[in-house]
């Protein structure tokens, strides 16, 4: 193990650099757009893919590598969205403070929520999850001082250190670095020491205790990962969508978003984002358009929900796993076990 | 006081009978496929969409025109059970979980699809009290007051009592019920036991669908407006009341669904009381904190069991 940390270290580097190209790849759609290539619309659904990459990224961290599930991610969002609006439209704090406060705030939160899953696992830890997140829909809904009720709330587009108004390409390429920096970091949290940590307590629990790592502390850090990189996901909504309704925050939504993770491939992280694109920009920007099927209005979710169910029956380890299974076939017979041994891996990571 | 305490308590009847049904059916498939199934409530509103159907095309009246739309229930549940669950066994509870949720994805784009656009369809209750030209109610005097209760709500209890009472007695008593609480303790086992869990499942399945079309149904003719969403609150409340009573028994998660409702309207109707008006828009979340509170201390539900698993 020693020996292997030096190339570790170098490839983590290299993981960087692929971050960063992956995103100013990203930023030719706004180009593309401005060209008359692409349509507007397609802004706003990348951009919104982009958003729950966010939000899936730190689920992946509780549900991959903690192996905690949770069905309040939406909840969460919601909270950094609200919040987020509140502070910037009715209390005129600067962007970048009320997104700061948006993000703490709900993980500060997600840490006592956290403490129901030292209580429980598996489907029950879900559900109750579950009744946060409705206790947060409905204050939403509620607490009309602050959130608008079900009229909803507006915010606008951010403004960049009081100075520099920023439109909606600019808030795109915004969304762009942020899923960037969010990637790096969930890289570097999970192949450290974290990471390591909540490997050991996937596994077995009680092995990792005996190994002196405390459960308690390492769920309640993926927990407040989880709601805080929703919050700030919820955050960047509200001021790329510049509107927010109580019905968005549901259970579909929380669902949708663990689809993402579990069809791109539980802990991977540009898996991830392929996941947000299938589940989320797939069926308005691809299907709606096809000829016959596209105008029908329901037939665009009834492929997306077949396309699910196909991807989760007969790919083990989301499409992270098919790509590396493909990958490896290529390669000498010993790459091939050391492969398949890990795909099998990923597969197996259930909530209980 | 009292008495308008017991009308408000009343009220909640028929959402506590939505609330049961809905319950009974998720914690078979809960305990059956090891899954939370989402679909359920997609599933429910599909055959609500039937039987609407029946009633406003060709004016069947609403307790015949339920049947076709549990027929229709049954037949999609047996169908989710035997083309997918079945081949998907091998699925992990995260999977599964996501399975269902591309059922309510499919049941979301199929809806419009056969229905057209379904907006507000009406409904009528059991006994359609408009139609035959007397009250909705009946008052009940008690204690120099009136106890309002609504006659669809009366018929909608004594359907669950029955409904439910048969389904009890199944389960303690039948074939089908023995193999659904050994497949529930232990799948692997059952099936070595020469119990053929995929009939115990699919049984499972189309029960469970049957019973979310009945409670949509009730749910509709107590004047809810149809839409694919509106069996979702009812669902999650289901899920709710599962982990408030507990999954590992059948009893359990039924008297959660009974707790919830009445909590909720007792609750709202501490509104009542000078200064405490607005508790009537916060009751849902006082109840659901309420609950979180039970399960912490009681993580396995107020009549579950903690299973300790031997090594």
């Amino acid at each position: 193990m020693e020996k292997k940390r030096p190339a570790v270290k170098g490839f983590s580097n290299k993981q960087y650099i692929g971050f960063i190209i992956f995103g100013l790849c990203l930023c030719l759609i706004p180009v593309l757009v401005k060209m008359g290539v692409l349509k507007t619309s397609f802004l706003n659904i990348i951009g919104g893919s982009i958003i729950y990459t966010i939000a899936a990224l730190g689920l992946n961290i509780l549900l991959g590598y903690a192996g905690s599930s949770s069905l309040g991610t939406a909840g969460f969002m919601g909270l950094g969205a609200y919040i987020s609006a509140y502070m910037s439209a009715d209390l005129g704090l600067p962007w970048e403070l009320s997104l700061i406060i948006a993000t703490v705030i709900p993980t500060l939160i997600g840490i006592l929520v956290g403490v129901l899953s030292l209580k429980m696992s598996g489907l029950y830890l879900g559900i109750a999850t579950l009744c946060v997140a409705e206790i947060f829909r409905k204050t939403f809904s509620q607490f009309t001082q602050v959130t608008g009720g079900f009229a909803g709330k507006s915010a606008s587009f951010p403004v960049l250190f009081g100075t520099i108004k920023l439109k909606q390409t600019g808030t795109f390429v915004l969304l762009i670095v942020f899923m960037v920096l969010a990637m790096m970091l969930t890289y570097n949290l999970v192949h450290g020491q974290l990471g390591r940590a909540l490997h050991a307590i996937r596994s077995s629990e009680t092995a990792a205790q005996a190994m002196g790592v405390s459960l308690r502390k390492y769920r309640l850090v993926a927990f407040a990962l989880a709601s805080g990189y929703g919050a700030m996901a919820g955050s960047l909504y509200v001021h790329f969508v510049r509107f927010v309704y109580p019905s968005t925050w549901n259970l579909l939504l929380s669902l949708n978003i663990l689809a993402m993770i579990v069809i791109g491939g539980m802990r991977s992280i540009y898996g991830t984002f392929i996941g947000a694109i299938i589940v989320y920009a797939v069926p308005d920007l691809i299907l709606k358009r096809i000829p016959v099927v596209g105008s029908y209005n329901g037939f665009a979710y009834v492929f997306s929900g077949v396309l699910v169910i196909l991807v989760i029956m007969f790919s083990r380890g989301g499409i992270a796993g098919m790509i590396s299974g493909l990958v490896s076939k290529r390669k000498a017979r010993p790459a091939e076990t050391a492969a398949a041994a890990g795909t099998d891996d990923s597969s197996g990571a259930g909530t209980e | 006081m009292f008495v308008s305490f017991l009308s408000t308590i009343c009220a909640s009847l028929l959402v506590v009978c939505v609330t049961v049904m809905c319950t009974f059916a998720v914690t078979l498939i809960f305990k059956t496929s090891t899954t939370t199934n989402f679909a359920e409530g997609s599933l429910a509103a599909l055959g609500c969409y039937v039987t609407a159907t029946c009633l406003n095309k060709y004016n069947i009246p609403v307790y015949i025109g339920v049947f076709p739309g549990i027929a229709v229930g049954v037949v999609l549940g047996l169908l989710i059970d035997v083309a997918i669950f079945r081949r998907g066994r091998n699925v992990n509870a995260v999977g599964k979980q996501i399975i269902t949720m591309g059922i309510v994805s499919i049941i979301f784009g199929a809806i419009p699809l056969i229905f057209g656009t379904p907006e507000s369809i009406p409904f009528e209750p059991f006994y359609n009290t408009k139609k035959a030209g007397t009250s909705a109610n009946f008052l009940i005097p008690f204690m120099g007051g009136k106890i309002v209760l609504t006659k669809h709500g009366l018929i909608c209890v004594i359907i669950t009592v029955i409904v439910i009472g048969v389904l009890f007695l199944l389960l303690k008593h039948s074939k089908w019920g023995l193999g659904v609480r050994c497949a529930a303790s232990n799948e692997y086992t059952a099936e070595l036991m020469g119990i053929n869990t995929h009939v115990i499942t699919a049984m499972s399945w189309a029960i469970a669908a049957g019973l979310g079309v009945l409670g949509a149904v009730m749910y509709a003719g107590g004047g809810v407006m149809i839409s694919t969403s509106f069996m979702v609150t009812p669902m999650v409340n289901a899920f709710l009341a599962g982990i408030l009573g507990g999954f590992s028994t059948f009893y359990g998660p039924v008297i959660g669904a009974i707790i919830i409702p009445i909590a909720a309207n007792a609750v709202g109707f501490l509104a009542n009381f000078p200064g405490m008006s607005s508790i009537s828009r916060w009751n849902m979340v006082i109840v659901y904190a309420a609950m979180l509170v039970v399960i912490l201390i009681k993580p396995s539900g107020l009549f579950g069991k903690k299973i300790v698993k031997k090594v």
